[in-house]
Parts: structure tokens; C-alpha cells; sequence
């Protein structure tokens, strides 16, 4: 019964193993292993600053000039004495004009780095009297005991690296003790901030992507379809298809298995392209990815809908010319449709998403996902968008923490330059008041890679990031006076200022990193990699550390916490969700979050006794937490809720595209309702743009997949700890291209055989 | 005689539809009724356009009939019983080129559902006999047109068909070549093959053909044995196997005799004289050519001749060609 079938896809076969082409091209192949064999890695000791690790250029370089105006002995003077006069000057001149150019800030780092950098190779950086007061790590203390001649050139930079870090540790991040440099042959990159396990993410989640969806995904696609594009027309020649249409077989399933059979010279070279990487990256940088021999079936059946395509133009025409016309046609038809739901999405709409809510009084405040401020105005019934002014207009830039700050009246925001790999510069305070029409003013300055603010149950402002937490010193209006001496600016007192308040001193957050602050009591509950830390404070504007508790399983890659009344609610990305006594972190309970999206933030009512859940696919939870018993999570919205706030008054909700709801009680009727009229470009998303995108097969989105499979991970983010993970999270569902593409193909085979059966010869 | 025949067509008609906004009906076959017995080699005659290619896709069921039946060895068509009992060798046969004789014949056999094994065993014998052996194992890119026709002709009987049919197997063919074709053809029907064979090459036809039928403008003219249609007179169209239409057929059929006689030309005319006939007297001897209806009237007419005296030195039947019998059909049907 199958026989003749099998006979076809074995002839398939055979004529592509019989095509010049399918040499051609797999020679091609052949070269680019051979041009990428020679990659390699190599680990060695951490010693020159990388970019990223460079947290607070202009801090540091004043700490610098500090301590040398001091005159005694530091680190900071021995490394500023050690300077060049030019690259002092040079310094100090980029600092003055980083004040007022973001431009002069990035050439700050990069020459302060520069400098330190050729400070770590210097033999005569140690100075016993200057780091006497230093708690050097074991590693350099154990170095520090050889004779600096024994020492190797490598060493010796470890050693300075080392003298350089600890103690400017909020200025200089480390990233552990090794760097990795990336070979090819005889050439060496410089060393770059990652370990190799970081390295291994990096090549699974985006260069062997990058690389395979080019090659194969883009170029391979253009030469598999123009080399397959004859098979189908071929057989309807006259001489041709009268014989195959007398033999026994049926003629729906002779096009299904020359369709299939068209599949072998792409196969082929696919297998001999991923086959090879896969030798490559796991024989020459250690990368064993099993994932990219899965990949292969994805690849095909990419192709699969270009040829669905291809196929039905050949049965209905029966002309190359036309089915590779045709094909090229739809290529383009799907990718415009995908560029411009991507490009309408992110340029358009996301920006335009509310990412927090601040309920004022009777004022509604908003930051969207481009950290613009919004208020709304009910004259209007629209969102009326806040500017800081001296600023040209440009809005703040999104760098985490939006409060309101009751007792002035003001909200109070973060605004810093955020790199995807931790902050560039300083990160300032603004101040947004009622009584100057709530337009952003800027305040003290915040602590590096500060990554929230929150306020206590008396109204404290604090903030929180990886060097620990701070509490503002001073009303967040009043502003300090400063001098300028001699290229610095000397603070002269008389403004808030961040103050760090734990009992305990060189607090190091590892990252992800999520707080929360009690309502009604003066706790602050800390999420930081595996660990929950619940801090109380003492009476004495110092929080103490009350009680610890670690979460099972491996480090999530995002947290988020909330707290109020006898509750703590925790949880990572995947879940679960863990509520635990928000008087010793004792576990009370956990609930399972969905495997197929990832949570994203949790809002708690001000009493603890109910909250609500926030996932990455725009899925709202809600948990009852009132009873005692279990919790029982009740999804409240199917999807595009892209943010939660929970004040005194409502649970509040933001979806798409711009509309706030304030929800009351349990029951969660809406008591309110804040939507502005569709933007142009938001009706043409939402009715046009999106619906298509639906319908349409989409191969370019067959990227993701790929990475699920080479990653395992449903998302896309970056392997290293970040200040703000949801900025890089791009929650995907790596299956509807496949789903989408599945339907195409058999409506498109369908039609196809229809014709067939139908069509006289 | 209770077998089934290899082919059986009642009323078969065939209209195609052409245009896609002004749709006209173009009729290709009218009301075509015919039965080819198993084990015949039977030749479908007629000049472009007069339905002869429909008539062959209509039993291969590759296109459908607007109105009648057909049966294939006793199933209805189209079937796919019936399509793995009978071969096929298109006009202007396309192989693919990647294929060597030999791996095509493979090819075709599996699609016959021959394995692979048993397709390759009976292939070779079957190039040898058709002279390909040699070539076997060359690309039929390589091919000339009459290897690709001996090719084709290998793949149509390569599973052992009960019915073959060939459109034009020696196309592109030389002599001996074709010679080859026709022994290899005649080998087969001895074997009880049914052979529905489609030539131009009335020749061809002569030399295989057991009965033959005329196709003109979609209609069957005639449908008669070899014998039947060079020796018999022309008469109007017959839509039976067979036999002709109409109740004065058997009267209307005649054939044509030639006779040599001896002796005296006035008693020969005079015994002659109650029909038509032509005369050529040449050194004592005299070749007469005229028809009669039936035995008894040959019977009738010896004796006459006896008693005038004359000598019967040789009488038989006179034999036109196939194609002087097709052209002259051809003319009288498309006599108003």
C-alpha cells in the first residue's frame, strides 16, 4: 500500500543527492566550518576593569581626588599620584562636562577605565601604608606573601585588580575571578565580563541563534526554495504526469510525498550545518548543546511553509518562474506583516504600556514602559504627559522606583542611565509635586544600581539595590548647595541624601534583587537570589536583621516580593509562590504558578489578606489569602494587564493600550475606569496589524523556537544578573510559530490536493 | 468466453468546458461504444483532434466522462484495481534525469507495487531484450529518443499488466528498432497480453493490430478486423464491435475479389455481364476485380464461368491497405 509512496520520497532523495546545487551548497557549508573551527575560549584570572564592571566612573574619580586632596596615605591617593598629570587633567575636565552632557559621561568611564586599567599593570601600585585599613581577600593576601619579582605578569595584574576593587567595591563591580577571552587560532579577544557558564548562555540564547537563523533561516531558505521550487511543476510536464497518474496511487498522496520529498535537499544541508556547530561548539568552547540537533526540525519545517506555497503555485500553474515568484511574494507578505506588528509593537505600543501606577489623592499618575510620566486628565479624558524641563523635552529614562510620597505630596522617581548590563552614571532623585502641576524636579542623589524605591509605614523613603539599603535623609523637596572648587563640586550640606540604614555594614545584594515594605509596620522584606531577609527597625533608623529563609531549587532569574499584614509573599519567575509569616518568614503555604508564563510582579492589599498576581503574558491572578486555608488562585483576566497597584482605596489595573481600572473588593467590580481615546496608530494595531499577524504563518518568529530548544528557556533575557530583569524579559510562547505554521501548511496542502483531485489532465 | 474484456466503453461521451468567464462546450468524444476482447492487439485509429488521446485518458481516469460508462477488465474506471493491472506508454515519455535505465525501471516498477528487489530482477532481462542492457546504467539524459521509447516501453510491462496501452511505442524509432518493438509486442500478445495500441503509422498498425477501430471528430466510424477493413467495400459508419449498423447491413457489406482467368474474352464478358466489374486482358490472360456479397454469389459465379468455358487460374479476395481503408472511411463520414 505505501510501497509506491515510499518509492517517491526515495527518488526525492536521490535526485538531491544527484543536484549540483546540493553540492555547491554544502561545500559552502563545508567552508564556513572551516572558517569558524578555529573559535576557542580561554579562562584566565580576572584582571583588567570591562565595561560593566566600572559602576560609578564620576563617584570613583572623586573618591580619588578626595583622598589625595587628604594627603594621607589610601588607595585612593596611591592611585591618583600614580596617574599621569595629563590623565588627571584630562579626568577632571570629563567629569565637570559629564555634569551637563550624557555624551561626556560615557568618554568619563571609558578614560577612567583606561587609566585604571593600565594602573593594574604597574609593579609599584601596592603601598603597605595605604592599604593597611583594607580587609584584602584571601587570594590577595596570599599573594601579597610571594616576592613581587616571583610574581607573573598575570599575577601581578590579579594582585593590583584585587587592591584596586575592594576598597572601591561600590564603585568597581566584580564579577568573580575569572574572565573569559574568546580565541581564533592564534588571536585573543580581551578578556570579557563573563564566566564561561555565562558564556555558554550567551551562545545558546543569541549568537548560535543569530548565526543559524541567518545562515539557514534567511540565506538557506532563499536557496532551498529557488532549488525546490521545479520539483512540483516538473512532475505535471505531459510526458510525466500521464504515467504517474496511471499507476495505482492516489493523487492527493503522490503530492504529499513529493511535496515531502522535496524536504531531502534541505535536510541535508541542514543536518551538515547544525551537525557541524554542534562539533564545533562543543569540541572547541565546551558547549555540548544537544538543542541544535532539535533545531533541525524546526529549520525544515520552516521551509515546509515556503513550499507550501511553492507547491500550491506548481499545482495550479505548473511554473517554476511562478511558484518561486509566488513564494517570494508570500515571504514578503509574511515578513512585512511580522516586521510591522513587531516594529508598530515595540516603537509604538509597548512603549506606550503602563509599567506602574501611583494612585494620588484624586490623581491619577502613570509611568509607562519608556518611563514617561503620565497624569490623567479628566478634562480631557486623556493621558496628559509630564516633561522635565531644562531637558529638551526628552523623557526620564526608565531606571526603576515610582512612590508617592504623602506627606510632601509628591511623587518621587529614579532616573538614571540604564545600561541592559547594570547603570552608567549616577542615578538622581526626581521629585514630581502637586503644587508645580506635577512636573519631575531633580533631587538627591540615589545610590548606584539602585533598583526600587519604598516607602515605610511612618513615610520613610528608602532605597534599595545591590549595595544594600538607604534611607533619605531630609524631606525629598529640599535641595542641598554645593561648590565647585577646583573642578569639584563640594557638597555643602543642607539637602536629603540617601544614608545607608542596616545594622549591618558592606551589604552585597546578589542579583535578582526585590523589596517590599510593610504598609502599616516598620519591616522591609529583601528577595535576593535564593534568600529572603525580613529587616525590622530598631528604633534607631537602623533595620536589624529579624529573621532569613531560603528558597528552595535553583536561583530564579527574577523575583518579586510583596508584604502587608501577617503576610510575605514571595516567589520567582516559575514559581511557586511562597506566603510565609511576616514575623519570622516561617512558610505558611505554596501555590503553584502556570508553567506556560512567568510571573511578573505581586501587589498585596494593604491588610495582607488579598492579593493579586501580574504574569508576563498579561494574565491577572487573584488569591484570597483570608480564610487561613489554602490559597486558591481565580485568573480575573485572560491577558494584556500590564500593571498592579494596590492602594488603601482599590485594586488598580492597567491593560492595553492604555487604559486604567480601579477594581474594588473581592469581587473585583470596576469602580472606575481611565481610557483615552485610540491613538491612530493603536487602532491601526489593534484591528489591522494584529488580527493579520494572527492569521498569518509566521517563519521569522521560528527564531524563537530555536532558542527555546538551544535554551530551554520560554524567555529571552540575558545571562547576567541585572539590575532590572523585566527590561530584557521578553516573555514568548515558542510553539505558535509552529502552530500557526502547521495550519498554513495543511490549509495550503489541502488546497492543493483539492485542485488536483478536481483538475483534468 | 464468459472472461470479462479488457476493455468495455457504453455511450462514452466527453465534452470539455473551455474558458473561465465565456464558458463553451467543446466536445471531444460522442457516444462511444466499444469492447476489446482479452489477449487482442487493438489499434485506435483517427487524425488529430478526433478524440483518440481522450478516449485513452478517459480509461486511465484522468479525465472524467460527461456521460456513459467504461470498465477496465470488468472495473469500473477510474480504479485502482484496475490501474495496477495495466501499463502505460505516454506520448513523449519524460524520465527524470537523475535516473539511469535501470534505476527508472526500478523506479516504475515500485510504483507499480513491485519491491524493489523483484522490479530489478524482471528489469534486466527486459533492457536485454529490448537492446538497452549496455545502457543500463547510464543517466537517461544520455538517452536518444528511441532508447527513451524502449525505456518507456520496458516500464509499461515491467509488473506484467494484463492490459498495456502504447501511444505511438515506436515514435523516434528506426527500422530495426522498431522491428525489435514489434517481435518484443507480438511476444507479449502471445503471452495473452491485451495490447490498446495508438499509432499514426498505419503501417504499424497493419503489421500488429488483431482488430482496429476509427475515431472521426469524437465519433466511431468503424470498428472491424484487419481483414475485414482492407478487404471489404466501404460502407457507412458502425458503432459495434464487429459488426456494422443498421438492419441492411449484412446486405451492404461486399467484398472486393480479383480473379485470373483464361480464355476467350467474349465468353468471359458475357458471363460477366450481370455486374460491375473491371477487365484487364493481357497475353491470353484476364484479371478481373469486382465485388460480391456473399459465398453464394462466388459459388454462382464460378459455375457461370465454367460453363462459358473459362479457366479459373486464381481467385482471392482483393486487399486494399489499412490506410487507403482509413482514408476512404474517413471520406464517406465526412459526406454530408
Amino acid at each position: 500500500m505505501i510501497r509506491p509512496y515510499l518509492a517517491i520520497l526515495n527518488d526525492a532523495v536521490r535526485e538531491a543527492m544527484a543536484s549540483r546545487v546540493l553540492w555547491f551548497t554544502s561545500g559552502l557549508v563545508l567552508l564556513l566550518l572551516a572558517a569558524l573551527a578555529p573559535i576557542g575560549y580561554q579562562v584566565q584570572p580576572a584582571t583588567e576593569l570591562a565595561f560593566a564592571e566600572l559602576i560609578d566612573a564620576p563617584g570613583l574619580l572623586e573618591k580619588l581626588q578626595v583622598d589625595h586632596a587628604r594627603g594621607t596615605p589610601s588607595p585612593g591617593q596611591r592611585i591618583w599620584e600614580l596617574l599621569a598629570p595629563q590623565e588627571r587633567q584630562r579626568l577632571t575636565q570629563l567629569a565637570k562636562d559629564a555634569a551637563r552632557d550624557g555624551r561626556a559621561a560615557v568618554r568619563l568611564h571609558q578614560a577612567l577605565r583606561e587609566a585604571l586599567n593600565g594602573v593594574i599593570h604597574r609593579p609599584d601600585l601596592y603601598d603597605p601604608a595605604a592599604w593597611d585599613r583594607e580587609a584584602l581577600p584571601r587570594e590577595a593576601q596570599e599573594l601579597l606573601t610571594r616576592p613581587r619579582a616571583s610574581l607573573s605578569a598575570l599575577e601581578l595584574a590579579r594582585l593590583n585588580r584585587l587592591l584596586l576593587q575592594t576598597p572601591f567595591d561600590r564603585h568597581v563591580r566584580s564579577r568573580g575571578g575569572q574572565s573569559v577571552q574568546v580565541t581564533y587560532g592564534r588571536l585573543a579577544s580581551d578578556p570579557l565580563p563573563f564566566s564561561k557558564r555565562q558564556l555558554d548562555e550567551l551562545l545558546a540564547q543569541w549568537v548560535l541563534p543569530t548565526v543559524v537563523g541567518w545562515i539557514v533561516g534567511g540565506f538557506g531558505m532563499v536557496a532551498a526554495i529557488l532549488v525546490t521550487s521545479g520539483m512540483i511543476p516538473q512532475m505535471f510536464d505531459p510526458g510525466s504526469i500521464a504515467l504517474l497518474l496511471s499507476k495505482p496511487l492516489s493523487r492527493s498522496g503522490l503530492l504529499i510525498t513529493k511535496f515531502l520529498g522535496g524536504c531531502a535537499f534541505v535536510l541535508i544541508n541542514v543536518t551538515l550545518l547544525l551537525g557541524g556547530l554542534w562539533l564545533i561548539a562543543g569540541w572547541r568552547l565546551d558547549c555540548w548543546n544537544a538543542g541544535l540537533w532539535a533545531c533541525i526540525p524546526v529549520f525544515l519545517f520552516m521551509f515546509l511553509v515556503y513550499y507550501a506555497v511553492s507547491a500550491l503555485a506548481g499545482v495550479v500553474w505548473k511554473s517554476p518562474v511562478i511558484s518561486v515568484g509566488l513564494t517570494i511574494f508570500f515571504w514578503l507578505v509574511c515578513f512585512a506583516i511580522d516586521l510591522s506588528h513587531d516594529l508598530l509593537n515595540d516603537l509604538a505600543m509597548r512603549p506606550q504600556r503602563i509599567r506602574q501606577i501611583a494612585a494620588a489623592e484624586d490623581t491619577l499618575l502613570t509611568r509607562t514602559e519608556s518611563g514617561v510620566l503620565q497624569l490623567w486628565d479628566a478634562a480631557q479624558q486623556d493621558w496628559q504627559v509630564l516633561r522635565v524641563p531644562g531637558r529638551g523635552g526628552r523623557n526620564l529614562p526608565l531606571a526603576g522606583g515610582l512612590v508617592y510620597h504623602a506627606p510632601t505630596q509628591s511623587l518621587l522617581l529614579v532616573e538614571g542611565l540604564q545600561t541592559p548590563l547594570g547603570p552608567l552614571g549616577r542615578m538622581t532623585l526626581y521629585v514630581a509635586r502637586a503644587e508645580d502641576a506635577w512636573r519631575p524636579k531633580e533631587g538627591p542623589l540615589v545610590p548606584s544600581s539602585t533598583v526600587g524605591l519604598l516607602l515605610t509605614s511612618d513615610r520613610q523613603v528608602l532605597a534599595y539595590g545591590q549595595e544594600g539599603l538607604f534611607r533619605l535623609q531630609g524631606s525629598p523637596t529640599s535641595t542641598g548647595r554645593s561648590l565647585s572648587l577646583l573642578g569639584l563640586n563640594v557638597p555643602l550640606g543642607g539637602g536629603a541624601e540617601f544614608r545607608p540604614c542596616l545594622s549591618e555594614p558592606r551589604i552585597s545584594w546578589e542579583a535578582p534583587l526585590a523589596a517590599a515594605a510593610d504598609p502599616r509596620e516598620k519591616k522591609v522584606v529583601v528577595a535576593s537570589g535564593n534568600r529572603v531577609l525580613l529587616w525590622v527597625e530598631d528604633g534607631q533608623g537602623r533595620f536589624v536583621r529579624h529573621a532569613q529563609h531560603t528558597l528552595p531549587g535553583p536561583r530564579p532569574k527574577r523575583l518579586s516580593v510583596a508584604m502587608a499584614g501577617p503576610n510575605v509573599l514571595v516567589a520567582g519567575e516559575q514559581g511557586p509562590l511562597w506566603r510565609l509569616s511576616s514575623d519570622d518568614l516561617a512558610v505558611r503555604q505554596s501555590v503553584p504558578l502556570p508553567a506556560t508564563a512567568e510571573l511578573q510582579q505581586i501587589a498585596i492589599r494593604p491588610d495582607g489578606l488579598a492579593a493579586a498576581l501580574l504574569f508576563d503574558d498579561g494574565r491577572l491572578w487573584k488569591l484570597d489569602i483570608s480564610s487561613g486555608g489554602p490559597m486558591q488562585p481565580r485568573q480575573v483576566h485572560a491577558g494584556q494587564v500590564t500593571a498592579l497597584a494596590w492602594s488603601e482605596e482599590a485594586l488598580w489595573v492597567a491593560d492595553e493600550p492604555q487604559r486604567v481600572r480601579a477594581c474594588d473588593g473581592p469581587g473585583g467590580a470596576v469602580q472606575a475606569e481611565y481610557a483615552p481615546p485610540l491613538a491612530r496608530t493603536q487602532w491601526l494595531f489593534h484591528y489591522v496589524v494584529r488580527p493579520l499577524h494572527l492569521l498569518s504563518p509566521k517563519p521569522r518568529q521560528l527564531q524563537q523556537t530555536v532558542q527555546y530548544l538551544l535554551t530551554g528557556n520560554e524567555s529571552t533575557t540575558l545571562p547576567f544578573p541585572v539590575a532590572d530583569p523585566t527590561r530584557l524579559t521578553r516573555p514568548r510562547d515558542p510553539w505558535a510559530p509552529v502552530r500557526s505554521g502547521l495550519v498554513f501548511i495543511v490549509v495550503a496542502l489541502t488546497a492543493a490536493c483539492l485542485y488536483l483531485e478536481r483538475h483534468e489532465f | 468466453m464468459g472472461e470479462t474484456p479488457a476493455i468495455e466503453t457504453q455511450d462514452l461521451s466527453k465534452t470539455y468546458v473551455l474558458g473561465l468567464v465565456r464558458r463553451r462546450a467543446q466536445p471531444a468524444l460522442c457516444g462511444v461504444t466499444l469492447r476489446v476482447q482479452r489477449g487482442e492487439v487493438f489499434g485506435l485509429l483517427g487524425s488529430n483532434g478526433a478524440g483518440k488521446t481522450t478516449f485513452v485518458k478517459l480509461l486511465l481516469g484522468m479525465v472524467r466522462p460527461t456521460s456513459g460508462q467504461a470498465r477496465l477488465l470488468g472495473w469500473p474506471v477510474p480504479s485502482q484495481e484496475a490501474r495496477r493491472r495495466l501499463g502505460y506508454l505516454p506520448e513523449n515519455l519524460r524520465v527524470p534525469a537523475h535516473l539511469t535505465g535501470l534505476t527508472a525501471l526500478t523506479f516504475y516498477g515500485q510504483l507499480s507495487h513491485l519491491s524493489a528487489r523483484e522490479a530489478r530482477r524482471r528489469a534486466w532481462p527486459l533492457l536485454e531484450q529490448l537492446g538497452l542492457a549496455a545502457r543500463a546504467n547510464d543517466s537517461v539524459r544520455t538517452y536518444s529518443k528511441g532508447m527513451l521509447q524502449r525505456l518507456g516501453l520496458a516500464q509499461a510491462v515491467l509488473h506484467e499488466p494484463e492490459v498495456v496501452f502504447l501511444d505511438e511505442p515506436t515514435d523516434g524509432m528506426d527500422p530495426v528498432a522498431r522491428a525489435q518493438v514489434r517481435t518484443f509486442l507480438k511476444e507479449l500478445q502471445r503471452r495473452g497480453t491485451t495490447i490498446f495500441l495508438n499509432s499514426h503509422l498505419l503501417q504499424e498498425v497493419e503489421m500488429l493490430c488483431d482488430r482496429v477501430a476509427i475515431l472521426d471528430r469524437g465519433r466511431l466510424r468503424q470498428v472491424s478486423s484487419l481483414v475485414e477493413i482492407t478487404t471489404a467495400l466501404p460502407r457507412s459508419s458502425a458503432d459495434e464491435s464487429g459488426t456494422r449498423a443498421g438492419p441492411d447491413a449484412a446486405q451492404d457489406a461486399e467484398r472486393e475479389l480479383e480473379l485470373i482467368l483464361q480464355g476467350s474474352q467474349a465468353a468471359i464478358e458475357q458471363a460477366l455481364a450481370d455486374r460491375p466489374c473491371e477487365m484487364n486482358f493481357h497475353d491470353g490472360v484476364t484479371r478481373v476485380h469486382l465485388g460480391v456479397s456473399d459465398q453464394a454469389a462466388v459459388d454462382a459465379l464460378v459455375d457461370r464461368l465454367r460453363q462459358a468455358g473459362v479457366s479459373l487460374l486464381c481467385l482471392m479476395p482483393r486487399r486494399r491497405s489499412l490506410e487507403q481503408a482509413y482514408l476512404q472511411i474517413v471520406r464517406e463520414s465526412a459526406a454530408p
